[in-house]
């Protein structure tokens, strides 16, 4: 089972939170031939309201897309945080340090500078620099459950060539948040 | 060369693709969470296809439309969840007694009324069956994967249009909305209606074959067709003969009830040493089997049973698989209605339901210590 992985991505409406679950799994099940679902969570607003999608990725077919044991959670606000504080034993936890400090600390809760990098990045993209990639980003670069090539095509298959580089480079910058 | 495509894609996508698969042709609907990327997939791939995609004023238009596009010759649908779906009951009694195949997709949400519009129930497994009124049968079909969303929806079309009968493709929000591989078949069995085809002015449109099944013409063709909501005889009139509507109501009741067999799809997860058997559909079928896996590994002889076809429902196929188990167990996202089910087909067994109606699907936890606590 040394090969199946389970990441959340939560926060909330309109930060497309589902989109990076979609993205990550399609990365997975398409072009690198796993097997992968991905589920939501989200209320009725368009924007703002927790939301969260939920991504299994595996060798073998999955019998239930429930997540068990995550193995990295991405909390966006500080609500999506507390939600799933109580999983920092088992999971790895990453936040945005530039919106919410919490109280809890530990090993595997890592502070990453969403929204100052996702700024500097929009200053050279525009509003194509988006903090769902950048999300994607900071979980592989803490382990690459899905490779950059794969990711690359994703981008290519959903977003076009063009678009597909300046993802590419959020992306990077979301790996160097939280590449030791 | 195969033209197979894999996709990564919703359930409700792959819902879409199975009807266009199958052979649909219009589509008209009123979108509603969780089942709208339906109609907004429908409305983009339609006119791509020469088909119509027509975006209705409410749900009872909605079922009327895709009657009357039916009645015209073109195999139609529409999706919705179940405020919509409540509104589609007293038309779908229309499609029952004028024998118009059509497929109706009901993506369960939680309720009752507006209730939680993103979230998940299994909640309208009793009005699938039973939302309309009067004596009837229906056919309902329920899949757990985007692959069975896909496979199931071209079945639902298939089972339609052999049996003139209005089909309700049944999911919920978990599945609906979940992502997975799934593969657009290039070859599936494709079923159509039975045309007249003797002189035209003997075509009665309600005088079955031997099979118990009129032959269909479409409105504009050279036969005469009529439909009608009130009880009818062979000639589409009106017939208020006791004798005439015994038989009308129980021949479109037995034209179901009778293939129940043909009409079944079930999956069976070890069931054959079971103690205990589960009995889920939909996405709790997924959970439980994940549940499944656990208890066994744990050394709990626990197995699964799960219906792809929940109505007929599939009574003998339980019974076999429950011979040898000694309790069973129905979770729902519901306060209790499948369990009513298998309480009347297993009287002998202990039955126990586990009941979840708070917006959230069932945990694989939930299920597993339920198991644990009823096997003591």
């Amino acid at each position: 089972m040394s090969n199946d992985y389970q990441v959340i991505f939560s926060g909330e409406g309109g930060q497309g939170l589902v989109l990076a679950g979609t993205i990550l799994a399609e990365a997975a099940a398409i072009f690198e031939g796993k097997y992968a679902t991905q589920t939501v969570d989200y209320g009725i607003a368009s924007r703002g309201g927790f939301a969260m999608s939920e991504v299994k990725i595996s060798d073998e077919e999955i019998d239930c897309p429930e997540l068990i044991e995550p193995d990295y959670i991405v909390a966006l606000t500080e609500d999506a945080f507390n939600r799933f504080e109580k999983e920092a034993g088992k999971s790895v936890i990453i936040f945005d340090s530039d919106a919410f400090s919490p109280a809890l600390e530990g090993d595997n809760i890592k502070g990453c500078p969403f929204t100052t990098t996702l700024r500097r990045l929009a200053e050279e993209y525009g509003n194509k620099a988006r903090i769902n990639v950048l999300a994607i980003g900071a979980v592989l670069g803490l382990k690459e459950i899905v490779s950059l090539q794969a990711m690359r095509k994703v981008f290519e298959k959903n977003f076009g060539a063009k678009n597909a580089d300046i993802n590419m480079k959020v992306l990077q910058a979301g790996i160097e948040m939280t590449r030791s | 060369m195969s033209s197979e495509l894999i996709k990564f894609g919703q359930g409700n996508e792959a819902c879409a693709e199975g009807a266009f698969k199958a052979g649909a042709r219009f589509y008209a609907g009123y979108p509603i969470t969780p089942s709208s990327e339906i109609a907004e997939i429908a409305s983009r791939r339609l006119p791509q296809l020469g088909g119509i995609y027509l975006q209705m004023e409410d749900e009872l238009g909605s079922m009327a439309a895709i009657i009357g596009a039916s009645a015209s010759g073109v195999k139609s649908f529409t999706a919705t969840s179940g405020p919509g779906f409540s509104l589609m009951q007293e038309n779908l009694g229309v499609a029952i007694i004028g024998e118009v195949p059509c497929v109706v997709i009901d993506v369960q949400r939680s309720g009752p009324s507006t209730g939680l519009a993103t979230k998940p129930a299994q909640a309208d497994i009793m009005q699938a069956r039973w939302g309309t009124h009067g004596d009837h049968a229906i056919v309902v079909l329920y899949p757990s994967t985007v692959q069975e969303c896909f496979d199931l929806t071209v079945e639902a079309f298939n089972i339609a249009e052999m049996l003139r009968s209005p089909v309700i493709l049944l999911t919920d929000e978990v599945v609906g909305h979940m992502r997975e591989k799934f593969i657009i078949r290039d070859q599936v069995k494709v079923i159509d209606r039975k045309k007249p085809t003797g002189p035209v002015e003997k075509y009665l449109p309600y005088q079955p074959d031997e099979d118990g099944i009129p032959p269909m013409a479409a409105f504009g063709d050279k036969y005469r067709m009529r439909i009608t909501s009130s009880t009818h005889g062979p000639d589409g009139f009106t017939n208020s003969n006791p004798v005439n509507a015994r038989q009308m109501i129980e021949r479109l009741y037995k034209k179901i009830m009778d293939r129940a067999d043909e009409i079944t799809y079930i999956k069976e997860y070890m069931v054959d040493d079971a103690d205990i058997l589960i009995v889920a559909c939909g996405y709790t079928a997924r959970v439980a089997k994940a549940a499944v896996k656990q208890l066994r590994n744990e050394g709990i002889k626990a197995g699964l049973f799960h219906p792809l076809t929940i109505w007929p429902f599939p009574e003998k196929q339980l019974k076999k698989a429950a011979l040898d188990a000694e309790k069973i167990l129905v979770p729902e996202m519901n306060l209790g209605q499948l369990v009513y089910e298998v309480e009347r087909i297993l009287k002998e067994k202990e039955v126990f339901g586990l009941h979840k109606s708070n917006g959230q699907p069932l945990f694989v936890r939930e299920i597993v210590d339920k198991v644990k606590e009823v096997a003591k």
